[in-house]
This record gives structure tokens, C-alpha cells and sequence, in this order.
């Protein structure tokens, strides 16, 4: 019992120590990239932003991301 | 008194739609070539068909649903078929700190969703110190563009044609303020470079006209859903999907010896095609068939002159999908 309701105030500790944490910023794509990511798995990647690099991954679902 | 046709103000939405049902907050004013006004038609049943009533004639009607849409006919310029393609295909990445930007368009994958971003449309013509249409269309989606090209003077020379859908969502007066007339850069045809199947058609002085597709073929009873709402006890289209898409790629070119497209024809080769147009190094449009097959080969004449009509077959390619637009321009924000 002991055991049990020391594991729910780490639990309850590790809650409030996420939700007082603040979001850092995601970075914007460096200069000359663009961000992609697609909707159903998240994946994202920066790639150069010209067609030879964006058509492949745009064709399969990937959309661009201005963060 | 009476309104001149000319007087039409049309504002097209430039920011896409956030759902279907929320209006765009910016517009781009455009100019256009087809005299045709938007027409919001309310469509209502009645029950003449319907037995026991001792005749076959109306007694009641019964609202039914909204029917909206229409066509815009353009020259071509950078900042119009930006506009439509970006609407057309559905998968938008816009590059570029400053103008010039850089649109790399491709359709949306199925995969991911069925629905094309959607626009806002205002028409409006002035009369008598009012408005004798003032219409804002709500949750818009295109179903088909054309770019044509011909031989001849002038913007006549490179023209696009757009076809839209409406959900029905309506309202008037709009309460919108269009801004000025949007700057256009139109991109004659003189300005071409084509090359199909490694075969530069433009270096040859071959080719004559031609033309680019896209239908959507959008799922328009499907959008009728139930809680698909009403305006006015009339149904309203909550989505609208694409069904099976379409491209085409039609050309026309002098025939000469050695003319190569029957042997391409019968052999089936593939390769890119790829026509680029543009007013200037920031104001352009390329357009890329990934892989391409000729469906069709026949001999024909224009103005005199032999020549060949090819209908093309464009193909899905494994890594580049079936056809990619990237344009340049200098609005930003489009279908973004």
C-alpha cells in the first residue's frame, strides 16, 4: 500500500513537473530548406527547398509545416 | 437603370478556407474573359410524379438543395494560374523569404485526406447605388483547370480555364471590401520552352498548340450528407471530395520526316514531359508530366500545314507521382 501510493505522487510529481515545463520554440528550417511533414505519422524532415527535393515526399502526403 | 457586365468585381479568395464553412479573410481581384455571373440556384422538387393525387399535375414543391459553380476564363498570368493550380491539386509548399515566392504544387495523396482546400468567391456589380449582385460563396473547391497554348499574337496565345463548385453556403451582401485589381504578369506563349519524351519541340519550331488538364471530378451528391446542414430549409454541401482524378496533355506540332511521335506511340515509350511559360525570371510556370506515354497519334493539318495531334498518357511515377507545377510569382499567402 505503501509501495502503491508512493508511485502515484511520483506519478502526480512527474505531471506537474510536465505541465510547469514551457515549450521551447521549434526552430524555423534553416535558409534554403523547407519543412515537411506528414499528417498521419508525424515524420517530418527538412529538405532543400527546390522540386527535385520537395515532389517525392510532397506526392506521398507530406505538407509543408511554417512553424 | 441598368448594370454592364464589365462592372463585375470578382474577388477570389487568397488564404484557404480553415473548414468549409469559414470564409477566407483576404481576396485577390481579378480580371477575366467569360461573361458568365454566379448564379445561386436554389433547387426545389415537386410532387408531380407523385400518385394519388387524382392528376399528374404540381401541387407542392419542396426545397431541395443549393447547385453553385461556374467558370473563369483568363489569360494566363504567373499570379492566376498559381491560384487555380494551387486550388486544383491540393498540396501547396510555398518557399521564399521575399517575392519572388516559389509554389511547389502536387495533387493531394488520397492517403491523406479526400478534401481539396477550400476558397472563398465575391462577386459583386454595382447599380444604381447599390449592389445588383453582391454574393459571398462560401467553402468553394475547383474542379478542373485548363492551361491552352496557341500559336498566334498576343495573350490569346496562353490562356487558363477554370471550373468551380460552391457548397451553397451564401451570403449577401457580402460585406466584403475587394481590393484593387491584383497586378497580373501574363506569360505569353512566345515565351515556351517544351520538351516531351527528350524531344525539345520548341529548338524545332514544331510545335503549334496544346493543352494541360486537371478534373477532379469531385463527389458532389456525397457532400449532401446527413448534418450536412441547410441554408434557407435548402441543403448546403458539408464536404466535397475528389473522386477519380484526371490529367491530360494534348499537342499539336508540324509534321516533318522523322517526326518521332508514331514510333513513340507504337513502342510506348515514357519520359517527362515538361512545359514551362513565364513574363519574367520571377513570374513563371513549369509544369511536369512525370511520366509520360502517347495515347493517340493523328495526322492532321493547321492552317495549311501538316501536322500531328498527340492526346498524351500521363503516368503515375513511383517517385515523382503523376505531375508537379512549380510557379513563381510575387503574392504570398495563396491556398496557405
Amino acid at each position: 500500500m505503501a509501495d502503491l501510493k508512493q508511485e502515484m505522487a511520483d506519478v502526480a510529481a512527474a505531471i506537474e513537473k510536465l505541465e510547469t515545463q514551457t515549450i521551447a520554440p521549434t526552430a524555423p528550417p534553416a535558409p534554403g530548406k523547407v519543412r515537411l511533414r506528414h499528417p498521419h505519422t508525424g515524420d517530418t524532415k527538412d529538405v532543400d527547398a527546390v522540386p527535385e527535393a520537395m515532389v517525392p515526399l510532397m506526392c506521398t502526403g507530406y505538407q509543408q509545416v511554417k512553424e | 437603370m441598368a448594370a454592364r457586365v464589365q462592372q463585375l468585381i470578382l474577388g477570389l479568395g487568397s488564404g484557404k478556407q480553415a473548414s468549409i464553412s469559414a470564409a477566407a479573410a483576404t481576396f485577390l481581384r481579378f480580371k477575366k474573359l467569360d461573361t458568365s455571373l454566379t448564379t445561386p440556384k436554389p433547387v426545389f422538387e415537386n410532387d408531380a410524379a407523385e400518385i394519388g393525387k387524382g392528376h399528374e399535375f404540381i401541387t407542392q414543391t419542396f426545397p431541395s438543395h443549393y447547385d453553385v459553380g461556374n467558370r473563369i476564363e483568363k489569360y494566363a498570368s504567373a499570379e492566376f494560374v498559381t491560384w487555380a493550380v494551387a486550388y486544383a491539386l491540393g498540396n501547396i509548399a510555398q518557399t521564399g523569404s521575399s517575392a519572388p515566392y516559389t509554389y511547389t504544387i502536387t495533387p493531394l495523396n488520397p492517403g491523406t485526406t479526400l478534401e481539396l482546400p477550400y476558397f472563398s468567391l465575391v462577386e459583386q456589380v454595382a447599380e444604381g447605388g447599390g449592389n445588383a449582385i453582391d454574393n459571398l460563396h462560401v467553402g468553394c473547391a475547383m474542379e478542373d483547370f485548363t492551361y491552352q497554348f496557341n500559336y498566334g499574337p498576343g495573350r490569346a496565345s496562353s490562356k487558363m480555364t477554370v471550373n468551380w463548385v460552391g457548397s451553397g453556403l451564401l451570403t449577401t451582401p457580402s460585406g466584403i471590401t475587394v481590393p484593387a485589381l491584383t497586378t497580373e504578369n501574363n506569360m505569353l506563349a512566345a515565351s515556351m520552352a517544351l520538351t516531351i519524351n527528350g524531344v525539345d519541340y520548341v529548338g524545332s519550331k514544331r510545335i503549334l498548340s496544346g493543352s494541360i488538364g486537371w478534373k477532379n471530378n469531385l463527389l458532389l451528391n456525397a457532400g449532401f450528407f446527413p448534418g450536412s446542414g441547410l441554408q434557407n430549409g435548402l441543403q448546403v454541401r458539408g464536404r466535397m471530395e475528389v473522386g477519380a482524378r484526371v490529367p491530360s496533355f494534348q499537342f499539336t506540332a508540324r509534321l516533318l520526316s522523322g517526326s518521332p511521335e508514331y514510333a513513340t506511340l507504337v513502342n510506348q515509350t515514357t519520359g517527362t514531359a515538361v512545359l514551362s511559360v513565364q513574363h519574367d525570371a520571377g513570374n513563371s510556370v513549369t509544369f511536369t508530366f512525370q511520366q509520360m506515354a502517347f495515347q493517340m497519334a493523328e495526322n492532321t493539318e493547321a492552317d495549311g500545314i501538316v501536322a500531328v495531334t498527340v492526346t498524351g498518357a500521363p503516368q503515375y511515377n513511383a517517385t515523382n507521382g503523376v505531375l508537379s507545377v512549380v510557379t513563381k510569382c510575387g503574392l504570398t499567402g495563396i491556398a496557405q
